[in-house]
């Protein structure tokens, strides 16, 4: 059982997503994320244990590769595209409450911006942590990100921009939401940004890449 | 009546009586068609197209058989042109199209009878009588009188278009010069042609001087935006650096700014709006505004441009978004609307501009590449000058390096970039994922010469192309990680820009004709490394041509001729701008191209 997890945290780490795709070539024409979750699922291995002991712990390892730069972004969106294969089987437990989330993370990309493989990225690795993720997309208004917060109370929320020029609206869209929840935790994160814009805007916390968003989620939620 | 028939891709016109067939018609234009039948209509090989004309028929038409009854415009597929022709020979040479002389500005000498109590026509019109129909602005009339006087009636008229704009003794008939820049995000090169021979005469270049501003757009867009007085400054640094290489120009070629009239200019939407001292911020964010389409001029004083003080400047026109003149120059210098089969043009620099027409129409979209093909971003990256390594290859079961200049390397160039990554995925050093590999990952035949080139720098993976003790350089030249890393992405755009303006135009990579590469990588380009890395679609290198830089080709054309400023203004109406942050799979297509083919 264990080993069947452990094959499925590898088809993560390395973005095998099923037997047809041809990434990587070295595993070419075995079965990938998809098969084998569907396997786990079908031998009784519960769904809580496939997203916590294989899901998570590939995309874990994705992210610290990631970080120091022994991976770059084709491979993390390979191995978000492996999780969300795994995920589609499992999914249908969380609605029985059979798995449990860590909580809701509500996240956007500014009012102005386009840009979103950044947000996607963060947001694929935050779900293979056990969060549930509320997109609103992209070039977000200040008043759609007040709305999903106060339909997900108890939400943590991050927000995304990658254009040097929209880094303005992110510093107007954390001051009108800080006015109605000045404790809530708020994310940033984006190419042009850092920690000294962050605390100067009131965010909560920075980081240069999705690994580090995963560990401070981690860390407040405990 | 004589009817006018033109004929592409070389724009001739030629005037014939109704009722000639099209072949007798290209005859006297010059065009020879390949005719083995004779003329009568058998063997198929005069086959034309007929792009517009009321009485004949659209489409492709045997050229013997069809007669001409009123205006048309044909275009002359180069296979139908007689092998060895001039026509033929024209279209093979590559590179940009020769054009007739028609600059906007003119200048005629004149020496005009003396008014006596027979002849007391006024000045104005003694003039017009002899040098023909032109206006006069307030400032020259009140010149005339005092200036034909103090010089016997005699003197040059200097015109642009019908308008008088200086008067200078003598005849100065034979001084004419313009300047075509190309204003590039990182590059400007700068060309002086002298517009009475449409002769180049002297070239130079220069770093734009916008990059200590930012060495992107958005930064330089971002410092407007912060305080609009940023335009000035901005508009100033650049056109430090064209008039340091009109100086260089001038000096060159043995001539005074003084004899400099018009000045043209092509560059992305952002280099061009600068120039004119527009400001550029709503192109810095959606939905990415262009301020102007049509081509722009003004005093070339207004930017204290190094030239007569009644020159001009213009820019071209633009096509939507940041696809602006250097584009639509690449497109009026290389003819690609009149391309019978699908063409790409692939213009690449710090922005890159892709183009693929088919049928006469064309898409047009811009990617940023990031200024990796020009050396930067790179670790011992530079540009293609003496020092560089401007290609890589293998010899003796070892990586070999060519200098520019024979001289010890201190770096690489874009070219040898694209060379290394091509070899290296080859050599089985490089994954497709783009991580160097190390130590027992590499393959176990990789002959040893090889395998001690690849170390550990830093932390990060590297591979040798020139070790310090082989070359007598100072240190060695290495291609690391992370530069692979700006490869990739300078790649992953460009190639998913490509991806999708094929995807919209419904069309395979294999069914395109002809690719045209333009850009500032380096002398030469080796074709199928471009295609192996995945920079260029998979097809046979044959049909990839390099052009060098068909912003500064399209910039000259405008300037000798007026004619090719009005095709340009055209060629807008049949582009069609395609905005890639707006198309919904940009995003990860872009990610997934990063990924060398296999």
């Amino acid at each position: 059982m264990s080993d069947l997890l452990e094959k499925i945290a590898i088809c993560v780490e390395r973005g095998k997503i099923n037997a047809a795709s041809p990434y990587p070539p070295d595993l070419k024409g075995q079965e990938g994320a998809d098969e084998l979750s569907k396997k786990a699922l079908d031998s009784g291995i519960p769904p809580q244990d496939i997203l916590n002991k294989a899901l998570i712990v590939g995309m874990q390892k994705i992210g610290v590769k990631f970080r120091d730069n022994k991976v770059f972004v084709p491979d993390v969106l390979m191995a978000a595209k492996a999780m969300s294969m795994g995920m589609k089987h499992i999914k249908p437990f969380f609605a029985s409450g059979a798995v449990k989330r860590k909580g809701v993370f509500v996240i956007g990309t500014v009012a102005g911006d386009l840009h979103d493989i950044g947000k996607n990225l963060v947001s694929m690795m935050i779900e293979g942590a056990g969060w549930e993720i509320i997109d609103l997309g992209v070039d977000v208004p200040n008043e759609k990100f007040v709305k999903a917060l106060d339909e997900h109370p108890g939400c943590i929320l991050g927000l995304s921009a990658l254009l040097t020029t929209t880094m303005v609206n992110m510093e107007k869209a954390v001051k009108s939401i800080r006015e109605k929840h000045p404790t809530l935790p708020i994310l940033v994160g984006g190419a042009p940004l850092t920690k000294e814009f962050a605390e100067k805007i009131g965010a909560s916390f920075y980081s240069p890449d999705p690994q580090g968003a995963v560990e401070y989620l981690a860390k407040i939620a405990a | 009546m004589p009817i006018t028939i033109t004929f592409l891709p070389l724009r001739q016109s030629v005037s014939v009586p109704a009722g000639v067939s099209i072949l007798e018609a290209a005859a006297q234009a010059g065009i020879a068609l390949d005719t083995p039948c004779g003329g009568a209509g058998k063997c198929g090989k005069c086959r034309v197209r007929v792009i517009s004309g009321a009485q004949l028929q659209k489409g492709f038409r045997l050229a013997c058989q069809e007669k001409v009854d009123a205006d048309a415009v044909i275009e002359i597929p180069a296979e139908s042109l007689l092998a060895g022709s001039s026509a033929a020979k024209i279209l093979a040479a590559g590179g940009s199209a020769t054009t007739a002389l028609k600059p906007r500005v003119r200048k005629i000498h004149f020496e005009l009878p003396r008014p006596d109590r027979e002849s007391p026509d006024s000045d104005q019109t003694r003039f017009r009588k002899a040098v023909g129909m032109c206006e006069f602005p307030p400032e020259l009339m009140r010149r005339l009188p005092g200036f034909l006087r103090d010089h016997a009636f005699a003197g040059t008229v200097v015109l642009r278009g019908d308008r008088g704009i200086a008067l200078e003794p003598g005849d100065t008939t034979r001084r004419l010069y313009g300047m075509a820049f190309d204003i590039g995000t990182t590059t400007i090169v700068g060309m002086l042609v002298d517009l009475t021979t449409g002769k180049d005469l002297a070239l130079g270049s220069r770093l734009n001087p916008q990059v200590k501003y930012g060495d992107d757009v958005i930064s330089r867009i971002l410092l407007v935006r912060q305080d609009l007085g940023n335009l000035q400054l901005l508009r100033q640094a650049a056109a430090t650096a064209l008039n340091e290489i009109i100086d260089e120009c001038i000096a060159k070629a043995s001539v005074v700014s003084h004899d400099i009239w018009e000045i043209g200019v092509a560059g992305n939407a952002i280099m061009q709006q600068i120039f004119c001292g527009i400001d550029p911020s709503p192109l810095g964010e959606i939905p990415f505004i262009a301020a102007f389409e049509n081509g722009q001029s003004f005093p070339a004083a207004d930017t204290g441009l190094r030239a007569n003080p009644a020159a001009y400047a213009f820019c071209l026109p633009q096509i939507g978004g940041f696809v602006g003149g250097d584009t639509v120059a690449g497109i009026v210098a290389t003819r690609l609307d009149t391309f019978v089969k699908p063409a790409l043009l692939v213009d690449i620099g710090t922005n890159c501009e892709i183009v693929l027409s088919h049928q006469g129409k064309m898409l047009a979209t811009s990617t940023a590449a990031g200024p990796a093909f020009e050396g930067a971003r790179i670790s011992q990256g530079m540009r293609a000058t003496v020092g560089a390594i401007e290609k890589i290859h293998l010899r003796n079961n070892d990586i070999a390096a060519d200098v520019i200049g024979n001289v010890p390397p201190v770096g690489l160039c874009g070219s040898a970039l694209i060379d290394a990554a091509a070899t290296l995925l080859d050599l089985g050093v490089l994954d497709m994922m783009g991580r160097i590999l190390t130590g027992d990952e590499l393959p176990a035949d990789l002959p040893p010469a090889i395998k001690r080139r690849v170390i550990m720098d830093n932390d990060q993976p590297a591979v040798v192309l020139a070790f310090a003790e082989n070359t007598g350089a100072p240190r060695p030249v290495l291609v690391r990680q992370r530069d692979i890393r700006q490869l990739q992405l300078g790649v992953g755009a460009i190639r998913a820009g490509i991806s999708i303006l094929l995807r919209r135009a419904g069309l395979a990579p294999e069914s395109l004709d002809t690719v045209l590469l333009a850009g500032a990588f380096g002398n030469y380009i080796r074709r199928h490394n471009a295609v192996r890395i995945g920079l260029l679609p998979r097809v046979p290198v044959e049909r990839i041509r390099f052009i060098g830089n068909s912003s500064a080709m399209g910039a000259r054309l405008a300037l000798v001729s007026t004619d090719e400023r009005e095709y340009a203004e055209q060629v807008i109406h049949s582009t069609t701008h395609i905005d890639l942050s707006l198309d919904q799979q940009f995003q990860e297509e872009f990610a997934m191209a990063m990924i060398f083919p296999e």
